[in-house]
Order: C-alpha cells, then sequence, then structure tokens
C-alpha cells in the first residue's frame, strides 16, 4: 500500500509493521517512537488502523502503550487509556483532521508525534 | 528594443527537493509558503524542514535557501476530537 511506503521513506531509521487484518484493514505500527517530555513513558510504539477506504477514510485514532499518561497527572484532551485493541489494551489518541491530497501517511504520523511532544 | 536579462530579470534557478517523499521543484532560495504551494499542500498545514533525526519549523514568510535532494515534511496541526 502506498500509505505504508510513504511512512517507512518518512521514517527510514524506524521499525515498521503492519498486519493485516481479517476485516482488509492494516494495523500500521511505527516502533519505538521518541514521546518527548511530560510523559510517564520515553517511549512507545505508535499504530493506527488504515481502512479499506483509506486514504479517502483519513487514519484515526492512533494507539500507543496503554500506561501513556502525563507525568503531573493532568489528564489530556483526546487521549483515552486503556482502551482494547484485540484484546490488548492500548491508549487511544484521538486526533483529527481531514486527509486532503499532499498528505501522506508518514506526515500524518509526524503529526502525531509532534502533537505528543509539545503537550505543555 | 534592447531585452537585456538582469540579475534581477532572470529566471530563479530551481531546486528538486522532496516534500512527504514527493520531488518538488522550488527557486534555490524560497520561502516556507512557496515550497507548501507547489507541493501542492494546503496552506494551513505546518512545514518542517528534517535535519539529521530531527525537524525545525519553517514559517510562511521565513526565507531560506534550500539544496538539491533536501527533505521537508508539511502535515495538518490535529486537533482532540
Amino acid at each position: 500500500m502506498a500509505g505504508v511506503a510513504d511512512l517507512r521513506a518518512t521514517f527510514p531509521d524506524a521499525t515498521v509493521t503492519v498486519v493485516e487484518q481479517a476485516d482488509g484493514r492494516l494495523l500500521a505500527t511505527l516502533g519505538d517512537v521518541d514521546l518527548g517530555a511530560g510523559w510517564t513513558i520515553a517511549r512507545s510504539d505508535l499504530s493506527v488502523f488504515l481502512e479499506v477506504t483509506y486514504p479517502t477514510t483519513p487514519p484515526y485514532p492512533f494507539y500507543a502503550a496503554a500506561d501513556l499518561q502525563r507525568a503531573d497527572g493532568q489528564p489530556v484532551a483526546g487521549l483515552t487509556s486503556p482502551v482494547s485493541i484485540d484484546g490488548t489494551p492500548r491508549a487511544q489518541l484521538s486526533l483529527r483532521h481531514d486527509h486532503v491530497p499532499g498528505e501522506g501517511l508518514g506526515a500524518r504520523f509526524a503529526a502525531v508525534i509532534r502533537w505528543l511532544r509539545t503537550r505543555p | 528594443m534592447d531585452a537585456t536579462i538582469t540579475p534581477e530579470t532572470r529566471e530563479p534557478r530551481l531546486v528538486g527537493i522532496i516534500v512527504n517523499n514527493r520531488p518538488v521543484e522550488v527557486p534555490h532560495k524560497t520561502t516556507g509558503a512557496e515550497i507548501k504551494a507547489r507541493a501542492g499542500v494546503p496552506a494551513d498545514f505546518e512545514l518542517y524542514r528534517v535535519e539529521g533525526d530531527h525537524e525545525r519549523k519553517i514559517e510562511d514568510g521565513q526565507e531560506l535557501t534550500v539544496h538539491p535532494n533536501e527533505r521537508f515534511i508539511a502535515s495538518p496541526v490535529l486537533q482532540p476530537s
């Protein structure tokens, strides 16, 4: 899929895994992402399901390690934890923007990572 | 009529850069807004210059000199929903 290739090209030194689901969706995971300061964990995998209608359906929501929370204990709008993904607890990042031409999957992951790293 | 080519009238030198993994040609000296426009990304996207394993934000009005095959990422500002 072009989106996965774009993700790999955007993060050439990172591990990208893709698992096809029974319903045809793809679970794309960017491994070992540096979350920046202020979180209880320093790094996490970052995942998103790509619908069969991607890119018409934008990548949303994203998922991170279940124990992701702010070190000061403050709630974060858009962060819900835990949610269950195939029985595995994860933190859900509900960050939205309509997909537009010119934005690849790599740029979307970069935007999510940037959001994580710039939380007050 | 003497059509004299001066430094001011000469076409700017174009350089091939990469924006969101797509090749784009921009003038050697350009701005953040021009890079986004030539890359066909929305004007409200944020533009970042990839510098090793870091990225540096490029503002719309910021003038910069680009080099061949430099990489940029343009992405939206995400909002919790």
